[in-house]
């Protein structure tokens, strides 16, 4: 990368021809009769491009990044301590409110962890219902990431693209569940409501149109020269690095760690689905870039293995000890109406603890939950992955430009909901 | 301003008129994208729903150029001294729209870290219901607020009571 | 339900409860038939038991089928460097830690570790009991380095100090938040809410209580142990007592 003297006559690949700030002089901060001083800045946290209510406290030497202290906490929102209130059904709100770009994936993360502490079993069609969620939500959270990522990087159309497909994601999930966006459609034991014959066939026809849209994004971004040069070799991180941080998610399959949880501790019906899991080399903000996009690809695949073979059956576990019966019958049934009335008010799962992670998004959406038998969860821990790979900011810039922040910030794409709870 | 002293009253009329279309018209709003709403409000102005048909296109996120705060998410007690520094900030006329449930009341946190209603700090014109409030909720109430600023006076007298968008 | 299918509920009872069974006639008398013997406990795996073998005491698993060991908060940073670098256990990876208020129990904090072995896919959960007169726990940031804001969280929201850590300070909270909010003994609504803003130079556009709620209400502290003077010890199950219904537990 120096572009010392090499006595063949070959010229830098694209990736070498980028100068990085080791091949400038170092300047000492007082050389001569030029003073320089260093310069606290604090970005944020209100910004335009820090992702959410992130502070980052930099101290700056000209150009140069000197260090960097990221502040959180500007949403912490007190779930945790929220959900000692609540019942375990209640919870489904906040936990929508915790990575907002996909509201649901979070919600069936909750689901799994409270069916794993009751032993409730859910039945196959609910198991793929909530797997074509997730994948969804996936998609939903990785466009909006590739529409604030070219806002960020200066490739303000790609905004545009990527809100277009999303739009259309939220028309399909209006349908199903009556809200565009933090939808609040799992429930313990299955789902809200069945996916009806003709909204599994426009969710077929959207899936079959999105890969030529990924190719449209790809036309706008990977080729282009200027985005190559903003995220190529910025922001690198060492496989090493990356797992001492506790970085999971696609930032750790970019530097060359192939672990995903669907196919590592797999949940839902992820066995029985055919996928690739996308891999990067070298840990920078390009390769990160293109997982992403390859995962937005494998997600459609997911969802046209899922769409074609969704089994029968029941979308929600008959099993009125534990799950909220549906609501017609409440209304008309007694048995039915005295079973509403007993899981709302005094469902209580067992005491025992319990750690269920699912692959969010941005990477292992853990919850841990103690239950001490009563309504209310003992205690909710919430291992949310943006606040883990956050860590990470500060040996991806240290050292570096000023001016690349906000292209690792977009890159490692962390969700203040989800980092602060 | 002294002029409106020294003209005729029915020139006055016709000149806040014109001052308040043309402010209403260009609104320019500062978000403070802090949470969920905040998606919502890119949403609106992403390609269906386009804000920028309302003259409200152009974001800035600097509070010195802008007119109108949109709080689109929740405010906590860490955040309030920033939201409030960034509202003194903001030249006159300004304008505040609570987006969401969280910003108008608190929403669904009622505990130790929200505040409950951006009207604790700072003054609202309009409120938003919704968890998140629809595009269409935020353009209604760029449309509220558009016929609060027809109303204020040229020496910048205005109502304070603020209107509330379903 | 079984009894709902095979006696549909009939007008003269009231729904829900079936009615009376028959009596059944009595069978000869012989020796109440022994239940079949459990199947005994599959022996530990290897790896667990070098893991006890360190210092670490294996706990009954929970449901979610986890090895789940408890260590000596003195013991903590041998038996944690062990677990990172003893090849046969390799947990490169801590995913979680945790802290978590028994305030009934001594000791009061249990501050849980989650690990994962990457090498060998296997999570481990690690607890580490640290008393409330002296609420301190060694720090595994050199260990791993994900540890530093975990920690930090910690004590932000417990008030478990980690020794060795080098940045102790909060991370959710105001750095001037007099308080641990996660406590059990700490309301849900808080307690002066406002103290940082108004520190900071902030101006509330209206009082901070309410004239509509009554005083009360703003100030009392709950209390989350919705009246169990036991706290969270078997005896309420042991003893049959039904759960109590916590209700639709807004504050």
């Amino acid at each position: 990368m120096s572009g010392a003297s090499d006595a063949t006559t070959r010229p830098p690949a694209l990736s070498e021809r980028t100068v990085t700030f080791q091949d400038l002089p170092d300047r000492p901060s007082d050389s001569g009769d030029l003073h320089s001083e260093r310069m606290e800045l604090s970005m944020g946290p209100q910004h335009p491009a820090t992702h959410g209510v992130l502070q980052c406290k930099l101290v700056l030497d000209g150009e140069k990044i000197v260090s960097l202290d990221p502040v959180v906490g500007y949403l912490h929102r007190g779930k945790e301590k929220h959900a000692e209130a609540m019942t375990y059904q209640q919870f489904f709100t906040l936990t929508d409110r915790l990575d907002y770009l996909q509201p649901l994936a979070n919600e069936v993360g909750w689901a799994l962890a409270v069916e794993k502490l009751a032993k409730i079993e859910v039945p196959a069609r609910a198991q793929a219902i909530r797997t074509i969620i997730c994948e969804f939500m996936r998609l939903s959270a990785h466009l909006v990431w590739a529409g604030i990522g070219g806002v960020d990087t200066g490739a303000v159309s790609m905004f545009m693209y990527a809100f277009r497909d999303r739009e259309a994601l939220f028309d399909l999930m209006d349908e199903l569940t009556g809200l565009r966006t933090n939808q609040e459609y799992i429930r313990i034991g299955g789902v809200g409501a069945d996916l009806s014959p003709e909204l599994v066939l426009k969710m077929k026809r959207w899936v079959a149109d999105f890969p030529k849209h990924v190719d449209e994004f790809e036309l706008l971004l990977t080729g282009n020269k200027i985005f190559h040069d903003r995220m190529r070799g910025v922001g690198t991180i060492t496989a090493q690095q990356a797992i001492d941080l506790g970085i999971t998610g696609p930032c750790l399959r970019a530097c060359g760690v192939a672990v995903d949880l669907r196919r590592a501790r797999p949940y839902l019906i992820y066995p029985q689905l055919e996928f690739d899991v996308p891999v990067g080399t070298r840990g920078d903000a390009y390769d990160r870039y293109l997982v992403r996009i390859e995962e937005m690809r494998q997600s459609a695949h997911i969802l046209e293995q899922l769409l074609d073979a969704l089994p029968a059956g029941d979308w929600i576990a008959k099993d009125w000890k534990n799950v909220l019966p549906p609501k017609g019958r409440v209304y008309t049934s007694m048995e039915e109406m005295i079973h509403q009335f007993k899981t709302v008010t005094e469902w209580c799962p067992p005491k025992g603890e319990v750690y269920v992670a699912t692959e969010a998004a941005n990477g292992e959406l853990g919850f841990y939950l103690v239950s001490a038998g009563r309504s209310h969860p003992y205690r909710v821990k919430i291992r949310a992955p943006s606040f883990v790979n956050l860590q990470a900011l500060r040996p991806m810039t240290e050292g570096g430009y000023f001016s690349d922040v906000v292209a690792v910030i977009a890159s490692l794409h962390f969700i203040m909901g989800e980092c602060d709870r | 301003m002294g002029l409106e002293e020294k003209v005729p009253d029915v020139m006055t009329g016709k000149l806040a008129d014109l001052v308040g279309w043309a402010r209403k018209n260009s609104l320019w709003p500062m978000p403070l994208g802090l949470s969920c709403c905040a998606i919502e409000m890119m949403a609106t102005v992403g390609p269906r729903f386009d804000l920028s048909r309302f003259g409200a296109e152009v974001f800035r996120f600097s509070p010195r150029q802008s007119d109108v705060m949109i709080v689109a998410g929740t405010l906590t007690w860490k955040m309030a001294s920033v939201a409030r520094r960034i509202y003194d900030q903001m030249p006159d006329p300004k304008w505040v729209i609570a987006m969401g449930v969280c910003a108008s009341s608190g929403g669904l946190y009622r505990n130790y870290a929200v505040v409950p209603g951006i009207d604790r700090i700072l003054p609202v014109d309009v409120y938003t219901m919704g968890c998140p409030p629809r595009p269409d909720t935020l353009i209604r109430a760029v449309m509220e607020l558009q016929k609060k600023i027809e109303e204020l006076a040229i020496d910048g007298r205005r109502s304070r009571e603020p209107a509330f968008v379903q | 339900m079984a009894d709902a299918a095979a006696n549909p509920p009939s007008s003269s009872n009231p729904p829900g409860v079936a009615p009376a069974a028959p009596p059944a006639a009595l069978p000869p008398a012989a020796s109440p038939p022994t239940p079949a013997a459990p199947p005994p406990p599959p022996p530990p795996e290897p790896w667990v038991v070098a893991v006890a073998a360190l210092g670490a005491e294996p706990q009954p698993a929970t449901q979610d089928g986890l090895a789940v060991f408890r260590v000596e908060r003195d013991a903590w940073p041998s038996v944690a460097r062990a677990l990172r670098d003893d090849a046969a256990l390799s947990f490169e990876m801590l995913l979680d830690v945790a802290g978590v208020d028994f305030p009934k129990r001594r000791p009061r904090f249990e501050v849980v570790y989650h690990l994962w072995s990457l090498r060998h896919n296997r999570v481990a959960r690690v607890k580490v009991g640290v008393p409330e007169e002296d609420p301190t726990c060694p720090s595994v940031v050199d260990l791993w380095g994900t540890a530093d804001w975990h920690e930090r969280e910690c004590f932000d929201l417990l008030g478990v100090k980690f020794t060795g850590h080098p940045d102790l300070r909060r991370i959710l909270m105001p750095d001037d938040y007099p308080w641990h909010p996660l406590r059990k003994d700490f309301p849900v609504e808080g307690i002066d809410n406002s103290i940082s803003y108004v520190r900071a130079g902030g101006v509330l556009m209206t009082r901070e209580l309410d004239v509509d709620r009554p005083a009360g209400q703003d100030r009392t502290p709950v209390d989350l142990s919705h009246g169990d003077p036991a706290g969270f010890t078997d005896k309420a199950e042991t003893e049959g007592e039904p759960p109590k219904s916590g209700g639709n537990g807004h504050p």
